[in-house]
């Protein structure tokens, strides 16, 4: 495993590759822990294509649209 | 004894009047020793006919210097230390990327001191994206106020260069270390902007930093610049 040391490649060092590896396994833990509220995110229509929605088809209509996403991507 | 000579313009017509202040004191003005052009106030110092000799430029302006740069190929971290000093307040750093790894990478940035990376639960960030073809919202995903680093960039994909420019203010005094970014890399088929801002919540005098990445590697070059408040 090679690191940047100012400027200068080298070999990280036992404990720089367990440093290395702990953070990289908490962040991926954290990550995919979380990952379904990105999903989410990405999903949900945009706020005005929200109001858009509720304003020409209400309230349930925005409900079932909402609730498609949250069914696709389930809290773990 | 040398002569002052006054001399008109045969092509113009205007009057050009040499005009004494509104003052009780006497006063020598000395021409120098050399040819030239006076500029005034509104002399346009860009053009060629009048401009002031880059050689004659000294002192601080308030523009930034070159501290540091550097280059990586396949690295895990890219780090330097004892680039932040008493010099310069703010800094701008500067990061060009290529990545290599096998899925979407996510980067985070810590703060160093005295060769040792400081992991402490003081970092206060947020961020927002937008990617141009998949949200029109700007998100603000992530962040918190005790997390162990600054999560500056998340999902960058494979194979695209990424730019990342980082303005970080006092780090290397015993004031909060501020710290502001704006990254443009690329997520699912499309570009990516990511802009943060944060805080470490200690006075501790940092003098490096260090990138870190969640898988894979990167190759690419940085530069880092300082400057302080004319």
């Amino acid at each position: 495993m090679k690191v940047c040391k100012n400027g200068v490649m080298v070999d990280a060092t036992p404990e720089e590759i367990a440093e290395i590896q702990a953070k990289e396994n908490a962040h991926n833990e954290w990550k995919a822990s979380i990952q379904y509220k990105l999903n989410r995110k990405a999903a949900y229509p945009s706020i005005a294509e929200q109001l858009d929605q509720i304003y020409h088809e209400g309230i349930d209509a925005w409900k079932e649209t909402i609730a498609a996403v949250k069914a696709e991507y389930p809290k773990p | 004894m040398s002569k002052v000579a006054i001399q008109g313009n045969a092509s113009g017509t205007g009057t050009f009047t040499i005009a004494a202040p509104d003052s009780d004191e006497n006063r020598t003005l000395t021409l120098p020793d050399e040819a030239g052009t006076i500029l005034t106030t509104s002399s346009d110092v860009l053009t060629s006919a009048s401009s002031i000799p880059s050689s004659q430029i000294t002192g601080s302006l308030g523009g930034t210097t070159l501290v540091d740069s550097g280059s990586f190929t396949g690295a895990t971290t890219v780090s330097a230390d004892s680039v932040f000093t008493s010099t310069y307040k703010n800094y701008r750093l500067f990061i060009n990327s290529g990545v290599s790894n096998s899925g979407d990478q996510d980067f985070s940035l810590q703060m160093r001191s005295g060769g040792s990376t400081n992991g402490t639960s003081n970092y206060s960030y947020t961020q927002g994206y937008v990617n141009i073809a998949l949200n029109k919202d700007l998100y603000t995903a992530f962040g918190g106020d005790s997390n162990t680093d600054w999560f500056i960039f998340d999902n960058h994909d494979n194979s695209h260069d990424i730019t990342f420019v980082i303005d970080l203010h006092n780090p290397a005094t015993t004031n909060y270390t501020q710290v502001n970014w704006n990254i443009y890399g690329y997520d699912n088929g499309y570009t990516k902007w990511v802009g943060g801002f944060g805080r470490h919540k200690t006075t501790t005098s940092f003098d490096g930093w260090i990138l870190s990445r969640n898988n894979g590697t990167v190759t690419g070059t940085y530069t880092l610049y300082g400057w302080n408040e004319s």
